[in-house]
């Protein structure tokens, strides 16, 4: 599904001391299943999530998703892409405060249709948040319930490809497990990234991509 | 309604909202000081209306023996859609009245030489009222003009009222008009003055018909005070405008500061949108509508709140002293659609471009 050659990203292009995020990095990922990429903070695990989301541009290299090279495709191609085929679960949950966690799901939906609405209610029924809960605005919800309506987001048009930056990190280790069932169930068709520095999350990935530096230290193992 | 609708977020921050559009409450208020500066030309208006329905003629003083005066006069007489009525024009003493914005000004006197041709001028102008005391010596005004000049049926006015003669007044008009009438009569050499009125007519057929009679000749004629009267009132709304700008510089800097503190708390939300592929195009308009329907429903609340103080202020202190405050004014408008637009613009603009960088990465 993914393509990647010789991506390399600077920070701080203007200085003289430029600090690589990501160093000529080469890697493949395919079109379905679970895949962690670790490590420790400034290893560059989210810039390659932004590259690969499209939320950041890289420096240099090449970005191929299902042959379409992302490092060149106009604003307009980039944003459809992230509405209609990728979708997004971050550190913090990131919900609209004034809006319910209902609405919260349907403000990322394509369509605001009745059979949308019913899809979103099934979402985070699902996901454990009932008729009571989808009601609420995410002051009144846990920070788990919080996250599991920011995964019903991310999932609402059926994306081909999840980004989930750190989906766990503000989670106790029961909702963080939880989090990582369901994105393990919805891998089983569908692309999942999961970056993170807890390796205790990634018990079920299907593959591992460990970073150091801006670089690729090991790939393809799982724990 | 849809969660991303701008109408959705209004309605869910209410509170937030309000603040805002109290912001945008002040430029309505431009309406109201529009309209306090323009309440000047309100007591001219009634005086630049009768101007403009009876047209003066006037002998000039090289007509020897009036004989072009006379043969006008003749001529416009024999007019079947004119009626004239001749007076002696000497000394015509306007007197000051208080206007909305407390200072006093000046005004129009006009003379008849008979109770009766005050009558019929009344009656072809359309002032309404009870004339039936009419004598010479009578000095007629408006109910409005009395009021401002605490004046009442029977009283004496002479040169304590700044006239230079003295005077009963005997009658009232209903319609507001701050011009000042007397019945004064002359015997006929005297009266070199001419009224010339229609029931027909407009303003400029009037105009034409006493030209034509007296083209070729030395009468002079008294044109519409119009011109003159807006003369004299363009530096002051000049100034207004230039105050207006000033103003709704302010605003609109003032407007931006709390309304971009507002936004900068929404950036990650904004940020979030981005990320999930809303269009820049879709940013900006979101932006663009929340401030509109904010913009619009304190545009609305503020008319009304005008329009509710005017009436009141008329109805409590305004009219029992004679005076008036319009409830709209050409420059009131203009002051506010200017100032509206120069706070809304910027604002629109500046949010929905900051908004549009709002980027998820960076939280």
């Amino acid at each position: 599904m993914f393509t990647i050659k010789n991506l390399s990203m600077i920070y701080d292009m203007d200085t003289d001391e430029k600090m690589y995020a990501l160093k000529g990095l080469d890697v493949s990922l395919p079109d379905r299943g679970l895949i962690g990429i670790i490590g420790p903070s400034g290893s560059g695990k989210s810039t390659l999530m932004y590259c690969l989301s499209t939320l950041k541009k890289p420096t240099d290299g090449s970005v191929c998703y299902n042959g379409t090279e992302l490092t060149t495709i106009t604003d307009a191609e980039r944003e459809q892409l992230r509405r209609r085929e990728f979708g997004f679960v971050f550190q913090k949950h990131y919900l609209v405060p004034y809006m319910s966690a209902f609405d919260n799901v349907m403000v990322a939906a394509v369509n605001n249709d009745a059979e949308t609405q019913e899809k979103a209610k099934k979402f985070l029924a699902a996901l454990g948040l009932g008729d009571r809960e989808i009601g609420k605005r995410p002051a009144k919800l846990s920070g788990g319930q919080c996250q599991r309506a920011a995964i019903a987001r991310a999932m609402i048009n059926d994306p081909k490809v999840i980004f989930a930056d750190e989906p766990t990190a503000s989670l106790d280790h029961e909702n963080a497990f939880n989090v990582m069932r369901i994105l393990k169930e919805y891998s089983v068709d569908r692309l999942v990234l999961v970056v993170t520095h807890d390796r205790s999350i990634l018990g079920d990935a299907d593959r591992i991509i460990e970073m150091w530096d801006g670089e690729i230290s090991r790939d393809g193992g799982t724990l | 309604m849809k969660p991303y609708s701008a109408l959705y977020y209004v309605k869910e921050n209410k509170g937030r909202s309000l603040l805002i559009a109290a912001m945008f409450f002040l430029t309505t208020l431009l309406l109201l000081g529009g309209n306090f500066i323009q309440s000047n030309y309100y007591y001219w208006e009634g005086i630049i209306d009768f101007t403009e329905r009876v047209v003066e003629v006037e002998a000039s003083v090289n007509d020897e023996e009036f004989r072009d005066y006379y043969a006008t006069v003749e001529k416009l007489s024999n007019d079947p859609d004119l009626t004239v009525m001749l007076h002696s024009g000497y000394g015509e003493p306007s007197m000051d009245w208080t206007c909305t914005m407390g200072f006093t000004m000046g005004g129009y006197a006009t003379r008849f030489n008979t109770a009766e041709d005050m009558r019929e001028a009344f009656r072809i102008v359309g002032y309404h009222g009870n004339f039936s005391n009419l004598r010479n010596g009578s000095l007629v005004v408006s109910k409005a003009m009395a009021n401002n000049k605490g004046l009442k049926i029977g009283d004496i006015v002479d040169e304590d009222k700044g006239l230079s003669g003295t005077y009963t007044l005997d009658g009232l008009i209903d319609e507001d008009t701050y011009a000042i009438f007397y019945v004064e009569e002359y015997p006929k050499e005297v009266l070199t003055r001419a009224h010339v009125l229609s029931e027909t007519l407009s303003y400029s057929e009037l105009m034409d018909r006493v030209m034509n009679a007296c083209k070729g000749t030395q009468c002079k004629i008294q044109k519409s005070w119009r011109d003159d009267i807006n003369g004299q009132f363009e530096p002051i709304n000049l100034i207004f405008y230039l105050a207006l700008i000033l103003l709704s510089l302010v605003l609109a800097v003032s407007v931006n500061s709390v309304i971009s503190g507002h936004y900068n708390k929404r950036m990650y939300e904004f940020g979030v949108y981005r990320a999930i592929g809303r269009t820049k195009r879709d940013i900006r308009r979101k932006v663009a509508a929340e401030i509109m329907i904010t913009d619009a429903v304190s545009v609305v609340v503020g008319i009304g709140f005008v329009e509710l103080l005017t009436f009141m202020l008329n109805e409590l202190y305004y009219k029992p002293g004679g005076r008036y405050l319009p409830y709209w004014s050409e420059i009131g408008v203009v002051g506010l659609i200017i100032s509206n637009i120069c706070v809304l613009l910027p604002t629109i603009l500046l949010r929905g471009r900051a908004m549009c960088k709002a980027d998820v990465t960076e939280f």
